[in-house]
C-alpha cells in the first residue's frame, strides 16, 4: 500500500434516532440504548411498527440550520445538511471559502418523496406547491444540501437503496485515487416516508416489534432514518493542509448478487464477492478482520444470507454485530451511518453489541456480538451494505495506528 | 479523468426515434407535439413473456439495448454495469404513490414498489446477464446519464476492469410531464405545441459498451469527461479549453460541438454563456429536437455522436467545416447543463 | 370447487401478468412455485394481496402463503374455507 495514497477520513458527521452527533451517538451504543421507539412524526396508519426515527421535527432541524419558514425542505436534505454540517467542521473545510476542488457525493433513494407524498393531490390542483417540484427527484434533495453550503465543485447522487451510501465512499475514494479532486465528501442521507414504510410492509420484512438481527426467531426489519457523510482525502493532501486523520478508508469492493430484485441469493455469492472483494483490496487476509458491522437488517433472509456469506469466507467468522437494532434500517444512508459507527469502534477499541438477540440461527456457526467484549486494539472493520437489486457493497475501515 | 481515454465498442437505443437502427440519421422522425413516447420494438422478440411479465418497459428497454450493445461489441459478459436515470421508473413510482392514496395504506402491490427504486435497470441488467461484476447507479437530473459515465472512466482507470456497460434510461408520464411543465421545463399541455419554442419531451433508452482499450470494435475515443457544479461562465469555458489541452488540443480542433440546446429560451441562453462563445455557431448542433428532452437526454447525444463516428460522416441536417468527420486531429464536444447547476463536457474523438 | 378454481386461474393471470397464458394451460394439481409456472417470493406476495382485495382474507405470514399457494386445488380449498367475502 503507497502510504501517500491512502484514503483517510479528516472530518465525519452522523445524525440518526440516537441523536445527533458522534458524541451523542456513541453515548447511546455504549450504554446500550436503543432509538427505535413508536412512531412520532412520519404521518403513517401504521403505528404498529416501531422505527429508529430522528428525534426531531422538521421545524425543529429548520431551526437548527437558520432556515426560513419560506424556503422549502425536504426531511432528508436536512438530515443531510445536519450530518455534513458536523463533518465538514471537524475536516476544517469550508467549500466555499476554498480554491481547491471539493466534491459532494451523496446517497439516497426517497428523494423529496416524504414531501411529495403528502401534498401529491395538491401539486396537480394548484400552484402553490409548485417548489416541491424540484426536491422531488434524488438530485434535487443532494443540491438542495450542497447549495446550503456552496461550494462543491461537483456533486453527483448514487441510488443503489441501501448501499447508496457506501457506494459513495467507493466513488469518492476513485476519484480521490484518480486524482480527480483534492477532497471528497461522501456519505448518505435518508428520512422515513410512507411510500417506503408501505413499500417494506408490502414486501412483509417489516417487524412490529424490536427487530432481531442474526437471531433464529427474528421477523424483520425496523425502518430508520439518518444521515451521515465522512470528508475523504489522500495522506499527501492531508499532510500537506495540516489536516488530523481520524481513521482510514482501507479497501473497498462493489459487487452484484445477481438474482432477484428483493431477495438475496441462497448461496449469497454478492454479499460474498462484496466481503472478499473489499479485504483483497486493502491487501488483506480475512484474518485481519477484527470485527464485522453486519448488514444484519434482521430479516429471514438477509441474516441468513448474509450468515452463510460469511462462514463461507472466513474460517472462523470475527466478532460480528448489527447496529440496525439501535437505530433501525438507515436504508440509503446506512452505509455511511455505519461507516461513521465503524470509525468510532476503531477509535474506542469498543465493538458495538447486536441487541435483541437470545438465539443462534440454526444454519449459522456463529452468534453475533451480545454482550460487551473486552476492549483490545481494534485495527480493521468490515463493513457490509447490501440492497434491493442485489447491490452489495463491503469497506475496510481501519484505524490510524 | 486521469488522462487515458477510454472506447465506444458497442451502442444501442431505443427512443422516441425508431428502434435499434440509424434511421435517425438519414431519415429522421420530426415531432410537433409536447411529449412523445418510445417507439418500442417488439419485445417478445428479445424476451420471452415469463421472463418479461413483471418488467416495466423502461427495464425491457434497458435489457434488450445492452444485449445489443453488447453482441456489437463481440463481448458476452461485461466486468461492470453502471446507469442513470433522473427519475427512474416514474410509472411504477406513480402506481404505488396512487395506490397508496386511493386504498389508505393497505393491499398494496409490491411489484410497483420493488420497481421503484432507480437501481432496478442496473439490477435487471446484471440479473438478466448473471453479471455479478461492479454494479452501479446514478440519479442526478440533468446530468444523471454523464455521472454514469464519469464513473465508467475512473473505474477503467483503476486497470482491473477492462469494459463497462453503461446506460441512460428514463421515461416520462403524462402526470410527471404535467409537474415539470408546472416548473417551465416545456409548455403546459393546454399551451400545445410552440414552433418557437420546441422544446418537448422524450424518453430514452441507451447503452454503451466502453473498453479501455481500442479493439476492430472501436465506434469512437472519449478522450475525457468533466464534471462541474454550478460553474461561473469563465470557470466553465475554463474547463473546456483544460480538457482540450490535457488531450493535446485547441478549439480550433473541434469540429462539431453538440450542446443541449432544446428550444426551451430559458435552458438555451445558459449556452451562451457556458461554451458557446468560445465556438463558431455554425458548428453547434443539438440533438433534442431529434430525441425530445429528457434527464438523461445525453445518452441520445453521445449514442448519435458515436454513430457519426461509426459512419464517419454527419447528418445532412448538421453542418460541419469538414466534408468528412472523425478524421485524426479532430475532436467534438458535448456541452450540457441543467438549470445551470450540474454541468458536463465530454470530448471525443474519431479512431 | 371448478367454478372457484377457473376464477382464481384468471386472477392469476391477471395479478401476476403471465401474458400468453390460458387458464386452461395451468394443471389445477401443479405446483406453482420452484416449478411449472416458477412463480416466486414477490408473486406470492401479490397473490396474498389479492386473496385481501377479492376474497377478505389477511394473511401476515409470507410463509404461509407458500404453503397455501402449493396448487390451484389446494389454493381454491383454502378460499373456500376462509373467505369472508
Amino acid at each position: 500500500m503507497n502510504n501517500g495514497n491512502e484514503i483517510l477520513v479528516t472530518g465525519s458527521g452522523i445524525i440518526t434516532a440516537l441523536g445527533i452527533g458522534k458524541e451523542a451517538t456513541w453515548d447511546a451504543l455504549v450504554n446500550e440504548r436503543s432509538g427505535i421507539a413508536p412512531v412520532k412524526y412520519l404521518q403513517s396508519s401504521h403505528g404498529e411498527f416501531p422505527v429508529g426515527e430522528v428525534k426531531l421535527s422538521n421545524e425543529e432541524m429548520r431551526a437548527l440550520l437558520h432556515i426560513g419558514s419560506s424556503t422549502i425542505t425536504v426531511r432528508s436534505s436536512l438530515l443531510g445538511i445536519i450530518a455534513l454540517k458536523e463533518a465538514l467542521e471537524e475536516a476544517g473545510i469550508k467549500p466555499s471559502d476554498t480554491k481547491e476542488r471539493v466534491a459532494l457525493i451523496s446517497g439516497i433513494t426517497v428523494g423529496g418523496m416524504d414531501q411529495t407524498e403528502l401534498v401529491y393531490q395538491k401539486l396537480f390542483e394548484t400552484e402553490a406547491y409548485n417548489d416541491y417540484i424540484d426536491l422531488n427527484d434524488c438530485g434535487g434533495c443532494t443540491e438542495q444540501i450542497a447549495d446550503y453550503f456552496n461550494g462543491f465543485t461537483s456533486v453527483s447522487t448514487i441510488v443503489t437503496a441501501c448501499s447508496s451510501a457506501a457506494n459513495a465512499l467507493i466513488v469518492a475514494s476513485n476519484m480521490l485515487k484518480a486524482g480527480e479532486a483534492d477532497i471528497v465528501v461522501a456519505g448518505g442521507c435518508e428520512c422515513l416516508s410512507i411510500y417506503h414504510l408501505n413499500g417494506f410492509h408490502t414486501l412483509m420484512i417489516l417487524d412490529n416489534k424490536l427487530c432481531k438481527p442474526f437471531d433464529q426467531h427474528r421477523k424483520g426489519i425496523n425502518l430508520g432514518e439518518g444521515a451521515a457523510y465522512l470528508v475523504l482525502e489522500t495522506t499527501e493532501h492531508a499532510v500537506k493542509r495540516g489536516a488530523v486523520s481520524r481513521g482510514k478508508l482501507a479497501g473497498a469492493c462493489n459487487a452484484c448478487d445477481a438474482f432477484h430484485l428483493t431477495a438475496s441469493s441462497p448461496n449469497g455469492i454478492g454479499p460474498y464477492l462484496a466481503m472478499k472483494g473489499a479485504i483483497e483490496n486493502a491487501g488483506l487476509t480475512p484474518s485481519a478482520i477484527d470485527y464485522i458491522n453486519a448488514h444484519g437488517t434482521g430479516t429471514p433472509n438477509n441474516d441468513l444470507t448474509e450468515g452463510i456469506a460469511c462462514m463461507r469466507l472466513f474460517d472462523k467468522v470475527p466478532p460480528i454485530a448489527s447496529i440496525k437494532a439501535f437505530i433501525g434500517h438507515t436504508t440509503s444512508a446506512s452505509g455511511a451511518v455505519e461507516g461513521v459507527i465503524s470509525l468510532l469502534a476503531l477509535e474506542n477499541n469498543y465493538m458495538p453489541v447486536s441487541l435483541n438477540f437470545s438465539q443462534q440461527m440454526e444454519e449459522l456457526n456463529f452468534s453475533p456480538v451480545s454482550n460487551p467484549l473486552p476492549k483490545k486494539p481494534l485495527k480493521y472493520i468490515l463493513s457490509n451494505s447490501f440492497g434491493f437489486g442485489g447491490n452489495d457493497s463491503s469497506i475496510i475501515f481501519a484505524s490510524n495506528k | 479523468m486521469s488522462n487515458r481515454p477510454v472506447f465506444i465498442q458497442g451502442v444501442a437505443q431505443i427512443s422516441i426515434q425508431n428502434p435499434l437502427s440509424d434511421e435517425w440519421f438519414d431519415a429522421p422522425l420530426r415531432y410537433h407535439q409536447l411529449l412523445v413516447p418510445t417507439i418500442d420494438p417488439k419485445f417478445s422478440d428479445y424476451l420471452p413473456p415469463l421472463v418479461s411479465r413483471r418488467m416495466c418497459n423502461l427495464i425491457r428497454r434497458a435489457v434488450i439495448t445492452s444485449r445489443v450493445a453488447l453482441n456489437e461489441a463481440h463481448i458476452e459478459m461485461p466486468e461492470a454495469i453502471i446507469s442513470g436515470t433522473g427519475l427512474g421508473c416514474i410509472g411504477n413510482t406513480e402506481k404505488f404513490l396512487n395506490a397508496i392514496n386511493e386504498n389508505g395504506e393497505e393491499m398494496l402491490p409490491p411489484s410497483y414498489f420493488m420497481q421503484s427504486t432507480h437501481n432496478v435497470l442496473s439490477s435487471s441488467i446484471a440479473i438478466d446477464l448473471k453479471c455479478h461484476c461492479y454494479n452501479n447507479t446514478f440519479v442526478h437530473r440533468g446530468t444523471s446519464f454523464e455521472q454514469a459515465l464519469y464513473d465508467t472512466t475512473l473505474i477503467l482507470s483503476q486497470g482491473s476492469i477492462h469494459n463497462v456497460l453503461v446506460g441512460g434510461f428514463d421515461e416520462m408520464t403524462p402526470k410527471y410531464f404535467e409537474l415539470m411543465a408546472k416548473v417551465n421545463y416545456w409548455k403546459r399541455v393546454e399551451e400545445g405545441f410552440d414552433e418557437k419554442q420546441p422544446c418537448f419531451a422524450g424518453e430514452v433508452a441507451a447503452s454503451f459498451v466502453v473498453s479501455d482499450k481500442e479493439t476492430p470494435q472501436t465506434i469512437c475515443r472519449i478522450e475525457g469527461i468533466k464534471l462541474l457544479y454550478r460553474p461561473s461562465a469563465s470557470a466553465f469555458n475554463e474547463a473546456i479549453n483544460q480538457l482540450l489541452a490535457e488531450n493535446g488540443h485547441t478549439t480550433a480542433d473541434v469540429e462539431l460541438l453538440l450542446t443541449g440546446i432544446n428550444g426551451n429560451p430559458k435552458n438555451d441562453a445558459v449556452y451562451q454563456q457556458l461554451g458557446l462563445s468560445l465556438f463558431d455557431a455554425k458548428l453547434c448542433h443539438t440533438y433534442k429536437d431529434l430525441f425530445g428532452e429528457s434527464f438523461t437526454a445525453p445518452a441520445m447525444g453521445l449514442y448519435a455522436l458515436s454513430r457519426c463516428y461509426a459512419r464517419k460522416a454527419v447528418p445532412s441536417y448538421w453542418h460541419t467545416k469538414n466534408t468528412s468527420f472523425g478524421e485524426k486531429g479532430k475532436v467534438s464536444l458535448m456541452l450540457n447543463h441543467w438549470n445551470g447547476k450540474s454541468c458536463s463536457i465530454i470530448l471525443l474523438s474519431g479512431c | 370447487m371448478e367454478e372457484l378454481m377457473l376464477e382464481l386461474k384468471n386472477e392469476i393471470i391477471k395479478v401476476l401478468n403471465l401474458e400468453g397464458i390460458k387458464p386452461e394451460d395451468i394443471n389445477d394439481d401443479d405446483e406453482m412455485f420452484s416449478k411449472g409456472l416458477g412463480l416466486d417470493s414477490i408473486d406470492a406476495l401479490e397473490l396474498i394481496v389479492m386473496l385481501e382485495k377479492n376474497y377478505g382474507i389477511k394473511l401476515t405470514d409470507p410463509a404461509k402463503g407458500k404453503e397455501i399457494f402449493k396448487s390451484i386445488r389446494v389454493m381454491a380449498k383454502y378460499v373456500a374455507e376462509n373467505r369472508k367475502k
